[in-house]
């Protein structure tokens, strides 16, 4: 009988950590009885296939799913269920997987040595070092499995209309810390001749959005920009697909990463990335594609270099894809969430 | 000098000890964590009855100023009645209620904002447009309100039987703003519809760019338009405008990038 794992994350919205977890499906189930339990519902327990994924509101309901399921392993999604877990009686082996980078990791530092946790589990080296920094290894060992992608993201890049200028690609909501209005910075430093393209965020406040088109859209800019709030998931690889074949790039102005999807999913479509390098960015990037965090001289520099010399975005997109393929390999997930569970268990 | 087996020895203790000690400080932490709940609880039972007591209090207050009062009047007066609060519908009642569209098959699905004042216009405009359309039994309305975070793109692909859909911005509103290239990806029609008093900002041009089709209030404000935006707009309501609106020819750049859904 293959051993069962219970995930558990709070947000059941697809994207960031749910994405991971669908990615992981189908190679893990291989090997596991996969389950999935989320506090709230907002799309993803329609994601799995039926009876995988199911929506827990409550702490009465999350404990009886546990005592139900009786995992041989609980892993808790970045904060939450430790006391439902205990409350359950705490059954087969507790992994706590850490992605977020953002304010939320303080919750490291609030783990009770007591809590009995088997395995901590995260997603890059340099986050695996942060929290090594905090303390985490004094209560259970740290092993670093990478996120990976579906086997769709391995294959050939859909085929895309041919577009006259080359676009500038910037995902993400427009959070503090993603830093879009750098990128709206470069964007209008270059001035003319490439097309802005934003993807995301339907879920940020009313105020945010209007500020981001107002700054975007305004009259006196010399380019026409596009914006898509959302995007569907399988609609992505389109999106750069096109960025790639237009001769542009994905510009990243973020302040910190877990292990950032878009980078992946980009260099698979062959798209090139320019990125600061903080986090887990120069293990996945060669170092001609990053700049210095906060140097935006640095970073206007390479784009426009991207939009130039028709030669170093795919260069850089090639050599990206040396670094990155042999890390999101489902496969090499799995091997390395098994192996981090044999050593530490 | 110690013999390895000595040092395997003291490692297996070490590690039987490590155990032991863990399950034991496992076992007292989630002794004190009941013990916290417990405090909570009965802390919150002691803010309840306080705040019981303080109400009591103050009804016995009310009731004495009330009898001095009535006495004083030498009336008796009804206690007011407040009206009973309605409802707010909650975003899941709404994205529901799009749901069950699909089973009154209705020919044309809006999303429009309900609160919108020119929502009659608009009705008039799809019930005298050739398709005369009955719009009572025919065309269905709604915009989810803003959600955070959202099943709204899952409400539009639900909608799956209505003949056309046709998400319908009247403005730059912030509904407007983050579900018409959504809706897009799900087969559904954009139109902005953009008054012809209020000038061109940053959102609106965000809409025109984006939308299947531009309308407005005027033929002169149409081709002022048109020059700014440098794609076509046409005049709404009429006929035209409406069959136009579900034959576009001209692909805003959204749909040329992600392909028709």
């Amino acid at each position: 009988m293959k051993p069962r794992i219970l995930f558990a994350y709070r947000y059941g919205n697809v994207g960031g950590p749910v994405t991971v977890l669908m990615n992981r499906f189908q190679t893990f189930s291989r090997e596991f009885d996969l389950h999935v339990m989320f506090i709230n519902d907002f799309g993803a327990v329609a994601a799995f296939p039926p009876g995988v994924a199911r929506a827990v509101p409550s702490f009465a309901d999350q404990v009886r799913l546990m005592r139900e399921l009786a995992p041989d392993y609980v892993v808790v999604l970045d904060s939450g269920f430790l006391t439902a877990w205990d409350e359950a009686g705490s059954l087969g082996r507790l992994v706590i997987e850490v992605h977020t980078t953002t304010a939320n990791l303080e919750f490291v530092t609030k783990l009770s040595p007591a809590q009995r946790i088997d395995l901590v589990v995260t997603v890059s080296d340099s986050l695996k070092r942060t929290l090594v920094e905090r303390g985490v290894e004094t209560i259970a060992p740290v092993r670093v499995v990478h996120n990976c992608l579906t086997e769709e993201w391995f294959g050939p890049p859909p085929a895309t209309a041919p577009r006259a200028d080359p676009l500038l690609l910037w995902i993400g909501r427009f959070e503090e810390h993603k830093r879009w209005w750098r990128f709206a910075e470069i964007c209008e430093g270059i001035g003319a001749g490439f097309t802005p393209l934003v993807v995301g965020s339907t879920v940020d406040s009313r105020e945010d959005t209007a500020t981001f088109a107002a700054r975007l859209f305004d009259e006196s800019r010399a380019y026409r920009a596009l914006w898509l709030p959302h995007v569907r998931h399988d609609l992505m690889p389109r999106v750069f697909a096109a960025t790639a074949a237009s001769r542009g790039a994905l510009v990243l102005t973020t302040r910190n990463e877990g292990f950032p999807m878009n980078v992946a999913e980009a260099t698979m479509m062959g798209c090139p990335v320019i990125a600061p390098a903080v986090g887990p960015l120069p293990e996945m990037l060669p170092a001609d594609a990053l700049y210095e965090d906060d140097d935006w001289a640095a970073a206007h520099k390479l784009v426009a270099r991207v939009l130039e010399d028709p030669s170093f975005g795919p260069a850089l997109a090639s050599r990206a894809r040396e670094i990155v393929e042999p890390l999101v390999r489902p496969e090499r997930a799995l091997a390395d969430y098994e192996q981090a569970l044999s050593d530490a268990l | 000098m110690p013999s390895r087996d000595d040092d395997a020895r003291r490692d297996r203790e070490r590690l039987d000890r490590w155990d032991v000690l863990r399950d034991e400080a496992h076992r007292l932490l989630k002794q004190t964590r009941k013990q916290e709940a417990s405090i909570r609880s009965l802390e919150r039972a002691l803010e309840q009855e306080r705040a019981r007591t303080d109400e009591l209090q103050a009804e016995v207050e009310r009731m004495r100023a009330s009898r001095l009062w009535r006495r004083a009047r030498r009336a008796t007066l009804p206690p007011a009645r407040e009206p009973p609060a309605t409802p707010a519908e909650s975003p899941r009642d709404v994205v529901q209620r799009w749901l069950l569209l699909e089973s009154d098959d209705p020919a044309v699905v809006l999303a429009i904002d309900p609160e919108h004042s020119r929502r009659a216009d608009v009705l008039s405009m799809w019930a005298t447009t050739a398709l005369q359309l009955d719009v009572e039994r025919q065309v269905a309305f709604g915009l989810p309100p803003a959600l955070v975070p959202s099943p709204v793109p899952a409400a539009f692909a639900g909608v799956r039987r209505a003949r056309t859909r046709v998400f319908y911005a009247l403005g730059a509103t912030d509904g407007a703003l983050r579900w018409l290239v959504p809706s897009q990806q799900e087969g559904w029609t954009t139109i902005v519809d953009l008054d012809e008093r209020t000038a061109l900002g940053p959102q609106e041009r965000y809409l025109a760019l984006h939308a299947d089709v531009v309308v407005t209030g005027s033929e002169e404000a149409a081709a002022r338009l048109a020059s700014t935006l440098g794609r076509r707009v046409g005049v709404a309501p009429n006929d035209a405008v409406a069959y136009a609106s579900l034959h576009a020819d001209e692909k805003p750049p959204s749909r040329v990038l992600l392909g028709d859904a």
